[in-house]
């Protein structure tokens, strides 16, 4: 396993200093608390940056995207989340629906969808697991049965980030029942949410927000048009999806913003154990920007580094824990979510949200388990 | 920086090949009662090996400084018992940069600076002090410090001919010495701003060596690590197919690309954090790495009969010396404490060449 070093071309550099000079007058005067991707969620924002060319740009250009690289999208969003940008809506099309569509989706879907992506006027959620399905993916229940052009669909989703306000959940179905090979038999549909058959309910989060649900599905008609590359292919496509979820910025940044609240509350008269700290945590930050640039320069190389993204992803999250966790240590504050105190308020939104950086998009276990497999092949 | 060139590859192949020709179990004991391995040395001044990275002019055998730092970690990789490190990032460029062409035998360079005094005494130069943990000292004709002069810190090459010089050593063995010299004779010192160093680079410079010796060595002990899981059998099965085994390997895997990425990044650009930031992420990555490849291991690992013990010595010698992790992190903490939250940003996103 082998991350080649890699460095911005001028052009890149560029691109970042235009992000950075965007960001700075889109968001002066906005209170932003916290970095995270599943935090703030504002439509109109996503299609003025969209307006910029920044959203789904690695479309290429005759589906209205600009044939942009992984790197130069892991530039935008490194800029996007360090800023804590309010990114929700426009999320999950732009860093896994566009390019799945883009590899399976026929020329009529890319037709249909990639512009809409590119302009941030059509939002996705992810609509894998189950209440019975969560690392073992394959085990999937949610069926369809063939019904006269398309499918009827059935079962239930659980923890679908953001299924109450976006457009459409690309949603792994099994369309044949699971025989001798396991991942055999399912299928990725594009399901319309306000179409009806569809029940979407809140599941609350431990700080009390309404983030993800639980999305049922009665005798829900999809039609063929909107079956997502081949029948029986969902197992390939999925673990390709996954790989787009893994290793990118949000793998690192998610504590970001409690991190920078610290340095500016309690870095200008540190404490030994304090500069100990932000020099220790920093060296990480920028050794995790390199590995995941690194990732990113392979995929833009042609080739597939899944158990790379994989190994990744599992140092940042395992990281963005820790700097809240020692940050807090060092603090020593009572955090409350409603204080006045800009890093008091940091604190009580991330450790709300800590447990769940190292379970969503794959856990520690089946992180650490894909990247022993390549290790020791 | 992405793909070796022929050049580099020629290099790095000569490098392991020497290294391997020296490299037996019983070469590497001899090496470590002797202190280290002449043979192997004068291998690698014959290929010039000793000298890439400072020009020909400069007395070197050409090349870069990107080269010269490959070889560094080649060297951990292969825990060469020779002072390769020391000649070719720390004490062979600086003094070229004073302008004295770097001698054949090994260098000594004195990881502590401002230990020395210089003075003019009767038209001569003479330096004075005493230096502790000095690496190879013992085998090194010239020890390059960093000392105080009377207008300020100056480069001086002193001859250690004339030194009083008491052996001490690392827990891999490698001669770690204290030199005691007083009113030895040296050549006129360079002012450090000439020779383009300041107390702190000249730490660094050392830090950048250790980190990519760190790199090296640590990418060995997972290769090691692998391979003993594979073959070493329990419960009738090689041990790699426990999956609490698979993790630490894991682990071990992040813990290798977290120091050589943050090593070959310093190595490549000409940024001081850079450097702070691979000493500090090397150190852990050390500490980290050998305790799970011992883990993996089991009592096999504890003994001098298993090579893993070349390379986890030094690992944990070298991830204290030219600055521990704490030593860095402070300074580059209190560095940002100062600078606020652009300058961190920018030292987290900065591309090796962009100079603050
Ligand atoms: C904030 C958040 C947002 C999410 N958003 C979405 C979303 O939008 N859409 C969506 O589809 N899903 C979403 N998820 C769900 C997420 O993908 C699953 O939680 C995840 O795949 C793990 O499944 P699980 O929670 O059922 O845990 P389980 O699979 O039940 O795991 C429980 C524990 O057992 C361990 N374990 C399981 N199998 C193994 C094994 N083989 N070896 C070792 N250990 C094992 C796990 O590592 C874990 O520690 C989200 C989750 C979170 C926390």
């Amino acid at each position: 396993m082998r991350f080649p070093p890699t460095t911005l071309t001028l052009p890149e550099r560029r691109l970042r200093d235009d992000v950075r000079g965007f960001l700075a007058a889109e968001l002066a005067g906005r209170d932003i608390v916290g970095s995270d991707m599943s935090g703030g969620r504002d439509p109109e924002f996503s299609r003025r940056l969209a307006a910029k060319g920044w959203v789904g740009m690695s479309i290429p250009a005759e589906y209205g995207g600009r044939g942009g690289t992984a790197v130069e999208r892991f530039v935008v969003v490194a800029e996007l989340l360090s800023a804590g940008a309010p990114v929700a809506a426009h999320w999950v099309g732009d860093r896994q629906t566009a390019p799945t569509i883009l590899a399976f989706g026929t020329e009529e879907q890319k037709r249909r969808f990639l512009p809409l992506i590119a302009r941030a006027e059509c939002t996705f959620c992810i609509g894998m697991s189950e209440p019975d399905s969560g690392s073992d993916l394959a085990s999937v229940r949610t069926a369809g049965v063939r019904d006269d052009g398309g499918w009827r669909v059935s079962g239930t989703k659980v923890w679908t980030s953001g299924a109450h306000q976006q457009d459409y959940a690309l949603t792994l179905v099994r369309t044949s029942p699971s025989g001798q090979d396991r991942h055999a038999g399912l299928s990725q549909f594009l399901i319309d949410l306000r179409g009806p058959g569809i029940t979407i309910s809140p599941i609350i989060s431990l700080d009390g927000t309404h983030h993800f649900n639980e999305v049922v599905f009665d005798d829900v008609f999809v039609p063929d048009e909107l079956v997502l590359g081949d029948v029986g292919g969902g197992w390939h496509q999925v673990t390709s999806e996954l790989a787009y979820e893994r290793s990118g910025p949000d793998r690192w940044l998610s504590t970001y913003g409690l991190f920078r609240s610290f340095l500016d509350a309690y870095g200008e008269h540190a404490s030994d154990s304090v500069r100990d700290a932000l020099g220790r945590i920093t060296a990480r930050y920028r050794t995790l920007h390199n590995l995941s640039l690194s990732v990113a320069r392979m995929i833009d190389g042609g080739s597939a580094p899944v158990a790379e993204a994989a190994l990744v992803k599992d140092l940042g999250t395992t990281f963005e824990k820790e700097v809240a966790e020692t940050v807090r240590s060092l603090a020593g504050v009572a955090p409350d979510p409603d204080a006045a105190d800009r890093f008091s308020r940091e604190l009580a939104a991330a450790t709300l949200m800590l447990p769940g950086l190292t379970i969503r998009g794959g856990t520690t276990e089946i992180l650490r388990s894909v990247a022993a497999r390549e290790l020791i092949r | 920086m992405n793909t070796l060139t022929e050049i580099d590859r020629l290099l790095v192949d000569t490098a392991l090949r020497l290294c391997a020709d020296h490299g037996s179990r019983e070469a590497l004991e001899a090496a470590e009662a002797a202190g280290w391995s002449e043979q192997l040395w004068n291998a690698l001044v014959e290929s010039g090996l000793t000298r890439v990275g400072i020009s020909e002019a400069e007395g070197g055998s050409g090349g870069t400084a990107a080269q010269a730092a490959e070889l560094v970690r080649i060297s951990g990789y292969a825990a060469a018992p020779v002072p390769l490190a020391e000649s070719l990032l720390v004490g062979g460029p600086i003094l070229a940069a004073a302008g004295i062409s770097p001698p054949d035998g090994p260098l000594a360079v004195a990881p502590e600076t401002g230990r020395l005094t210089v003075a003019r005494r009767d038209g001569c130069w003479t330096v004075s002090g005493r230096i502790a943990a000095v690496p190879w000292a013992r085998m090194a004709e010239l020890m390059v410090a960093l000392a105080s002069g009377e207008t300020g810190p100056v480069v001086v090459a002193v001859p250690l001919a004339d030194a009083g010089i008491v052996p001490g050593r690392n827990y891999a063995g490698e001669p770690r010495d204290t030199v005691t010299v007083s009113g030895v004779v040296v050549a006129a010192p360079t002012p450090a701003a000439d020779a383009g160093v300041d107390a702190t680079t000249w730490r660094l410079r050392g830090a950048l060596a250790r980190s990519l010796q760190i790199a090296g060595a640590l990418e060995r002990v997972l290769e090691l690590t692998v391979r003993h899981a594979k073959e070493r059998e329990q419960f009738g099965r090689p041990i790699a197919r426990f999956q609490a085994v698979g993790h630490m390997i894991a682990l071990l895997g992040e813990a290798v690309a977290q120091a050589r990425m943050a090593a070959e990044t310093a190595a490549a650009g000409a940024r001081p954090d850079d450097a702070a930031i691979a000493k500090i992420i090397a150190g852990e990555a050390a500490t980290k790495g050998a305790a799970l490849a011992h883990q993996v291991h089991g009592a096999m690992g504890t003994t001098r009969e298993c090579d893993l013990q070349w390379f986890t010595r030094r690992l944990w010698s070298w991830r204290d010396e030219f600055g521990s992790e704490t030593e860095w992190a402070r300074a580059l903490g209190a560095e940002l404490g100062r600078g606020g939250a652009g300058r961190l940003w920018e030292v987290v996103t900065a591309t090796p060449e962009e100079q603050r």
